[in-house]
Parts: structure tokens; C-alpha cells; sequence
């Protein structure tokens, strides 16, 4: 017969709370030891230029507005226990053993529905190779806030509408409008360049292999050049794609490109990123990506390099909505992007 | 041993993560298939256990502080796969909410804290628990040399990736990580055998490992 464990579980974490709250303020502040080997060896400046996410709301341990170090410790160290142990029970929940059915039972249609017909791709950067289903119209709307590193701050809200010609070929139109606020000068606003895409999947994903497609990108100049919202010249990019299922809830899309600008004096660019796509439930997937551009100019600065984190949750099965926040990595990339949007699919 | 952001290289990070992921993934499946309603809440309180034992640093030589990880503690626990999601949850939570490790680099502080720690840790443990023919003093020997081990080993693992990253040269990083590391892994040893000898006194049924005699993920109930 086994024991009932509730008692021992309030005990453990009453002492583990009193050890958060009690012994964690009189913790040693000298250096770990990582951060001594940095120091000794001469590495440590290499961590103190950037941090990437900078929106820890207790930063070493401390809470912000409480003056005292050791309460201001103390109090976080509770805070985050707290937080820890409600995480970790919420996460066994959702994957023990009795709801092992129910999660194969939730996740197997979402990737029926993924890879036959949509699954939104925005948020993300990163192009997956499925194709809008033959005879559908997939309509995305969306809106993004984007802050540059000096401060200029840019929105713009865009729709794109894409048709499933055929089962692995889609065309698809987009365009939107930009606000341009910049710190200090003239706000502009204006049509921003108009897109089209064609896609063509000639290899479904099967067993092992991953699905592959290729994508051609014309931008056709609708923005104002004068007024500063784009280039005033034709671009032409070329885009392959890799899109492979890791086991029923992991995604891993790939994509590799080529633009050329038609802008003069401006280098062409060579682009890739990498997203993964975690379902975790029926409705609810988190994505992730990196996305990178080289200049090839040879100038590293240049070249923009960011990462997204963003959530895709279906409303019903042809209305997804979904969230996002780009941050970037080097000093071309935005300092920051919200992006938020909704995909609708229809069949005329 | 928490690697901010800036001392590895986007290529490192990137091949950690997508190892690290692959990992998690996996070992989502490998705890659902074993764990049932008790080690839901054993799994709460161990992991809100590693959190507030991590931010209490010991002072160690020369300077330096050093903190329990608690890799190997939570795999005699609960098995090597829900350890490894355990420091993982530990190290988002760390690094979201506390700014305590990089986010670009939350691959590779799971490959060295979760994949080595706990994976290699408890393989470790398992073949030493093994070797000594399951005896009691063996299990405290092998967890004593596995919690070491695993310490000295993430750290490797951790200047091995900032060789490749050019931040450090291995034969520099590697003997100054490891050679720390080799101190701060005996307070490691030291807690994980004084924490599970506790709670093997007061619940030895918790303690999967010790109890099922080998394999506990094999569990069944």
C-alpha cells in the first residue's frame, strides 16, 4: 500500500521555502564559477555588451523597488520558488500518464489539418512549405509595431491573400501601410511595396524525408521613395524551404534565399533562418525562430540578425490568431517588433 | 555555470538549442509514459527545492562561490527524463524571470545542466550503482561520484562550447572550468548525498531509483 504523499510534499516545500527565504540572503556574493573564469581568463567584457532579453522583471534576484538587499533577496528567492513549484506541478500535469490518450487524441488531427491544408505561418519570418490548399483563399491580416535601435519607430498594418491554384502550387498578393515616426524629423506615412509570392512543394513530407518547395519573390516599388518608406526599385528573391515533422508535437521549418536588390549601390542579400513550431495543445502552438541576412558586403555590422517568439492559437480551424516579439540581435536588426495578426481560409 | 548572453557563438547556441529541444521533446514522451498522479507534486517540490538551493552560493577558493545543481538529486528521484525537463524548466524560469543566463544561450545552459547533468549524471550513477551489485553503500558511493561528475563535466562542457565559440582557448578554459568546478562539484556531492539520505530515512519509497533497483523510468504501475 503506498503512502499518501500530500504530506510529505507540503513539508518538502515549507522547508524549501524557508530555505528561499532564510538562507538565500546570505548567499556568498563572490563571482561563480564561470563568471571568475571569465574574469581571470579575460573573457568577461564578451557578456556585458548585450543582454537579449532585457525584461527579467527580478534581475539578480532582487526585486527592483525594494531597497533592502537582503529582503529584496529574500522576498524574490520566495517569489520564484513559488512560481517554480505551481510551473513544474502545471507542467507534470498536462504530460502525465493518464492524459496520454487525450494528448494523442488532441495532436493528431491539428497535423492532419497542418499538413494538408494551413497552418498560419505568421507569426514567423521563416517560410514553411505547405501550400494553401487547392481552391482555398488564405487571407492574413496583421499588424506590426517595430522600434529601431535609434529610437524611430515604424507600424504598419498589412494583408496578404494567397490562392491554392493547385495542391502544392499557391500565388499569393500582399501590401500594407506604413507610419513612419521617426525620433526627431517628419512623420510619414504611405503605401508600403507590394508583394508577389509563388510557391511549388514538389516533394511532400514522407517518413524521414522532409517536405521541400521553393518560393519566388517579386517586390514591385509601391512604396514612396521620396518620402522615404522604400526603395523605388523591383527586387527579386529566391527561396528554398525545408519543413520536417520531429516526432507528433515539434515542427522544424528551414529556409535558405537569395534577393536581388534592384536598388543601385546596394548589395545583394542572402538570407536563412530557422523556426521550430512546438503544438501544445489542439489549438495552441508556440513558435520560435532565428532569422538572419547577409549583407554580403562583408561588413558584419550590417547585417541584421534577430530572434521571435510568438504563440498561434485557432479560434476555429479556418480563423487563427496569432502574437509575436521579434528582437534583435546585431545592430541593423530592429531593436523590437510586436507583431500580431489574424489568418482566415475560405473557399469561395 | 549559467552562460550569459555574448559568450557564445549564434552557431553554438542554435546547435545546442535544437539538441536541447530534441531532448525535451523526447523526454516529454518519456515521462508521460511513467509518471502517474504522486510524481506530479514530487515533481514541484523537487524542482522549487533546485531553484531556491541554486541561489544559495557557497563560498569556495580563491574568491569564487560556487551552487548546488541538483541534476543528478532529481534524476535518483524522478529519473534522468523528468530531471531534464525539471532544469529546464528551472533555467527558462532563471533566465525570464531573474536574468540569470542568457536567453541565446538557454541551449546550450540546458545541453550542459540538463543533457550532461542529468542524462550523463544519472547514466553514471546507474552504471556505478550497478558495479557495486546494488548495494546500499554503493548507492551512496556511485551518488556521490555521479553528483561530482556531473558537475565537472557540464563545466567541460561548457568550455569546450566556448573553445568552439573562440571566445576562450580549450586549454585555457578547460582546466580553469574544470579545475573550479572540481571544488564546487564536492559541495554538489555533498548535498545530494546528505538531501537523499533524508528523504531515503524518512520516505524511501520516493527515491525511484533505490527502491525499483535500477531502471526506474521502467516503472510500472
Amino acid at each position: 500500500m503506498r503512502r499518501r504523499l500530500d504530506g510529505f510534499i507540503w513539508v518538502a516545500l515549507g522547508m524549501t521555502l524557508l530555505l528561499a527565504l532564510f538562507l538565500s540572503p546570505f548567499a556568498s556574493e563572490s563571482p561563480d564559477g564561470l563568471e571568475k573564469v571569465a574574469e581571470t581568463r579575460g573573457f568577461a567584457e564578451k557578456g556585458e555588451g548585450w543582454t537579449f532579453w532585457k525584461y527579467a522583471p527580478l534581475p539578480d534576484y532582487a526585486i527592483p523597488w525594494i531597497k533592502n538587499e537582503k529582503v529584496s533577496t529574500a522576498l524574490s528567492g520566495l517569489i520564484g520558488t513559488l512560481a517554480i513549484f505551481f510551473i513544474a506541478l502545471g507542467i507534470g500535469k498536462l504530460i502525465k500518464k493518464s492524459n496520454l490518450q487525450k494528448i494523442i487524441f488532441l495532436f493528431f488531427p491539428l497535423f492532419f489539418i497542418s499538413q494538408t491544408s494551413v497552418f498560419a505561418a505568421r507569426p514567423l519570418t521563416t517560410d514553411d512549405a505547405w501550400t494553401v490548399e487547392k481552391g482555398v483563399f488564405q487571407l492574413e491580416t496583421g499588424f506590426d509595431a517595430a522600434r529601431q535601435d535609434n529610437h524611430d519607430r515604424e507600424y504598419s498594418p498589412s494583408a496578404t491573400l494567397t490562392y491554392g491554384f493547385l495542391e502544392p502550387l499557391d500565388l499569393g498578393v500582399g501590401g500594407g501601410y506604413l507610419f513612419f515616426h521617426p525620433k526627431e524629423g517628419q512623420r510619414e506615412k504611405g503605401l508600403a511595396d507590394t508583394e508577389v509570392k509563388l510557391k511549388y512543394r514538389p516533394l511532400d513530407e514522407k517518413d524521414w524525408r522532409p517536405a521541400f518547395a521553393l518560393t519566388g519573390t517579386l517586390k514591385i516599388p509601391t512604396a514612396s521613395k521620396s518620402k522615404g518608406l522604400g526603395s523605388g526599385q523591383t527586387d527579386f528573391g529566391l527561396n528554398a524551404i525545408i519543413t520536417k515533422s520531429l516526432g507528433k508535437r515539434l515542427v522544424l521549418h528551414l529556409n535558405a534565399g537569395y534577393t536581388f536588390i534592384g536598388e543601385d549601390h546596394v548589395d545583394n542579400e542572402l538570407n536563412y533562418s530557422m523556426a521550430v513550431q512546438f503544438i501544445l495543445t489542439e489549438e495552441l502552438a508556440l513558435v520560435g525562430e532565428f532569422i538572419g541576412i547577409n549583407n554580403l558586403n562583408g561588413r558584419k555590422g550590417d547585417d541584421p540578425l534577430s530572434g521571435l517568439i510568438g504563440i498561434q492559437f485557432s479560434i476555429t480551424d479556418k480563423f487563427i490568431w496569432d502574437a509575436g516579439i521579434e528582437i534583435g540581435m546585431s545592430k541593423a536588426a530592429p531593436d523590437y517588433r510586436f507583431i500580431t495578426g489574424f489568418t482566415f481560409l475560405f473557399k469561395p | 555555470m549559467h552562460i550569459p548572453d555574448g559568450f557564445l557563438s549564434h552557431a553554438m547556441n542554435a546547435g545546442t538549442f535544437i539538441i536541447s529541444a530534441g531532448a525535451c521533446a523526447y523526454g516529454v514522451k518519456r515521462v508521460n509514459r511513467n509518471f502517474g498522479e504522486r510524481e506530479v507534486p514530487l515533481m514541484g517540490v523537487t524542482a522549487a527545492f533546485i531553484f531556491a538551493a541554486q541561489m544559495i552560493n557557497f563560498p569556495v577558493a580563491g574568491g569564487t562561490s560556487g551552487h548546488f545543481l541538483g541534476s543528478v538529486f532529481s534524476s535518483v528521484l524522478l529519473g534522468p527524463w523528468a530531471s531534464l525537463l525539471i532544469m529546464t524548466i528551472v533555467l527558462v524560469v532563471q533566465c525570464l524571470g531573474f536574468a540569470d543566463g542568457g536567453l541565446t544561450a538557454i541551449g546550450s545552459n540546458i545541453f550542459n545542466m540538463g543533457i550532461i547533468g542529468s542524462l550523463g549524471g544519472y547514466g553514471i550513477f546507474f552504471i556505478l550503482y550497478n558495479l557495486f551489485q546494488r548495494s546500499q553503500k554503493g548507492f551512496f558511493v556511485a551518488l556521490s561520484i555521479s553528483s561530482w561528475l556531473s558537475i565537472v563535466m557540464g563545466a567541460s562542457a561548457a568550455a569546450i562550447e566556448l573553445a568552439i565559440s573562440g571566445t576562450s582557448p580549450l586549454k585555457i578554459a578547460l582546466p580553469a572550468m574544470a579545475g573550479i568546478h572540481a571544488i564546487i562539484g564536492v559541495g554538489e556531492a555533498i548535498i545530494t548525498t546528505a538531501a537523499v539520505s533524508l528523504i531515503l530515512k524518512t520516505r524511501p519509497d520516493l527515491v525511484a531509483s533505490y527502491v525499483k533497483k535500477g531502471a526506474l523510468y521502467e516503472k510500472t504501475t
